[in-house]
């Protein structure tokens, strides 16, 4: 019986109870992990530095955790500003993309290689495009979860969610008419 | 959660939708990455149980502070009169403050507040 998120950080308030602590890093790390790769385009051993320091920022401060937000939403705001603090520390040298497959631009595709024309399609996005659909698609957070992570106003998300799929839909039609 | 559309959604956004959804990368392990995290945390424990204790001293020693005033002769009375006395006290601050000694002693006190709230007004 896995005790919900809200018993475990009783437990690390009440008691500072480590193991309970450990419990929801395992819980959340993948999501928390996968979007700063996402944001990091790819740097792996970045995000995963970015990553641990979140979870320390949360331990420190989760007596201010309110339960108005989930905790996992909580937690991606946390990571989002670790992300925009190491972008201002390394203004000079923004993220490169981890890999650049070097396929040219996608033609007429079987439905195999649809999927991988949409990840290159993605990376074509605005990069606050591209954020907005991963957390509402990949990560199935809502609009108002993605404007308390980000800090976006709610109508910026959907702007952002509204123009990336339309792009993507225009991408998708000139590579593969036929689909 | 997202109100439910009551117009029927097009077919091809529905399989736009399938395909962004279809390209997230997959779960990754926690590889030994949450005992990292834990072998990390702070030695001190947590803000929360920081944050309590440090109230409760400072409400105990200004309990403790207004006992030792009764037990010294105070009364109720006088308690209610320390009021007045703060204003007066405020009123001529300006001369206490030309004093040394009340610029170190005022220098101790704002310290040992920075010192004990400092890290939660920095975070």
């Amino acid at each position: 019986m896995n005790p919900p998120d809200s018993d475990l950080i009783a437990r690390v308030l009440g008691s500072d109870d480590r193991n309970a602590f450990g419990e929801l890093v395992v819980r959340h790390q993948s999501p928390v992990r996968r979007f700063l790769r996402h944001l990091l385009n790819g740097d792996a051993a970045t995000a995963d530095d970015l990553a641990q320091e979140t979870f320390i920022r949360a331990y420190r401060g989760l007596a201010r955790f309110r339960a108005d937000s989930s905790f996992s939403t909580w937690l991606m705001g946390i990571a989002h500003n670790q992300y925009r603090n190491a972008r201002r520390r390394r203004r000079e040298t923004p993220w490169e993309p981890a890999e650049m497959p070097d396929e040219g631009e996608p033609g007429p595709a079987k439905s195999v290689e649809l999927h991988a024309d949409m990840t290159v399609a993605m990376k074509k996005l605005d990069p606050d495009e591209q954020t907005a659909l991963h957390l509402f698609y990949h990560q199935g957070f809502t609009h108002p979860d993605i404007a308390f992570i980000t800090g976006w106003p709610l109508g910026t998300v959907k702007t952002h969610i509204s123009r990336g799929k339309d792009k993507l839909r225009t991408l998708l039609e000139t590579w593969n008419p036929q689909t | 959660m997202e109100p439910s559309n009551l117009n029927p959604r097009d077919p091809d956004d529905i399989r736009l939708e399938s395909l962004i959804r279809a390209s997230a990368s997959p779960e990754l392990p926690d590889a030994g990455f949450s005992s990292r995290v834990v072998a990390g945390l702070p030695k001190s424990a947590g803000s929360a149980r920081w944050w309590t204790q440090r109230n409760f001293f400072m409400i105990a020693g200004g309990g403790a502070g207004l006992a030792v005033a009764l037990l010294a002769g105070g009364s109720p009375a006088a308690v209610s009169d320390i009021g007045p006395i703060l204003s007066s006290a405020i009123a001529s601050l300006s001369s206490v403050i030309d004093q040394p000694g009340a610029i170190i002693a005022l220098a101790l006190g704002v310290g040992i507040v920075a010192l004990l709230y400092g890290d939660e007004a920095l975070e």
